[in-house]
């Protein structure tokens, strides 16, 4: 290997199958958040990755890469800067079912799916809870307690 | 903000496992558990709505077994610990799985600060929302006690509402 210790520069790299789109990276610390960007626009979600950055130091790479649920992001070492500034990966999102609301990405249905037992059921909605935005499951939710009170009640006026 | 997130985890109700229910016929949208809420954690992590003009509903963490937040959670925040679902801000990345695994919604990103979801104050011998609610909608204890209290007021209802048809049916 030519070139000294110093003149190593520390790149980036993103698993795009591995990354799921989450905000792990871009929420984690003000200073990383400055770096890696994330943008909502209509149904899709767009994370853009520094590819280098000068002021990377070691603690905020490790940061980064333990932050990263799925481990899609690791730091290595070059000689020269890579001829892309950034990487942008694009991400498809899900609508909620009630109110249309893109709120999740797809890869991230696919990893809470994987990691829950079976369709857990929550109270008052089908086993579809999953396609619906967290103000719509709580509306359901609601909905459901609300009814089960009138029923009661009005049982109880009889 | 009132960072609780380090506070050691030392409950001093002992190993009962307590937690929180709600009366719906008692909830009188008054939002008095959501201030006391927000008065303790810096933002409300109890939120109470309106049902068209039915019922008034507060939605907070349920506490789950084998909670969906507790089996995403890549960093161990969230962890499963027998009847109640504990949060450890510090272990957070706030990447934001738990929100959309929680069937209930009920567990919130600030995006200004944390994960919010309701970790049943263990440092305090009541949670504050307990101790305010006006109404005792809320009712705070194991599931033995707390469903007890329930069945009882649901069983003087029946009672109160057969009197009440029983002295109709003199008149």
């Amino acid at each position: 290997m030519t070139g000294t210790e110093e003149r190593l520069l520390r790149v980036l790299v993103v698993d795009e199958d591995e990354c799921i789109g989450c905000r792990a990276c871009s929420n984690l610390w003000p200073e990383i958040s400055a770096a890696v960007g994330l943008s909502d626009r209509g149904a899709k979600r767009t994370i853009r990755f520094p590819s280098f950055l000068e002021e990377f130091e070691a603690r905020i790479a490790e940061a980064l890469a333990e932050a990263c649920p799925t481990g899609a992001i690791t730091f290595g070492l070059a000689d020269e800067l890579p001829g892309e500034d950034s990487l942008a990966l694009t991400f498809e999102m899900v609508r909620c079912r009630i109110c249309g609301r893109p709120f999740a990405t797809k890869k991230e249905m696919e990893y809470i799916r994987d990691r829950l037992p079976e369709p857990v059921q929550a109270r008052g909605s089908a086993a579809s809870w999953m396609d619906l935005c967290t103000g719509c499951r709580q509306a359901v939710g609601r909905n459901a307690a609300a009814r089960e009170l009138i029923v009661a009640r009005s049982w109880a006026r009889r | 903000m009132v960072d609780d997130g380090d506070a050691a985890r030392v409950s001093l109700r002992g190993f009962d496992e307590l937690e929180i229910y709600v009366d719906l016929w008692r909830c009188i949208f008054c939002h008095a558990c959501e201030v006391a809420c927000e008065r303790v954690h810096g933002s409300s992590r109890i939120s109470v709505e309106a049902v068209k003009d039915w019922a008034s509903v507060p939605v907070s963490c349920h506490h789950c077994e084998a909670a969906p937040c507790a089996l995403v959670c890549p960093s161990g925040a969230l962890t499963q610990e027998e009847a109640e679902v504990a949060f450890e801000a510090g272990k957070c990345t706030r990447c934001g799985l738990c929100i959309i695994a929680c069937p209930f919604g009920a567990v919130d990103l600030d995006p200004a600060a944390m994960v919010q979801k309701c970790d049943l104050c263990p440092e305090r011998e009541v949670p504050p929302c307990i101790l305010t609610c006006p109404t005792e909608a809320l009712v705070f204890g194991d599931r033995f006690e707390a469903t007890e209290e329930l069945r009882k007021r649901a069983a003087s209802r029946i009672a109160q509402s057969y009197a009440a048809s029983v002295g109709r049916e003199r008149a």
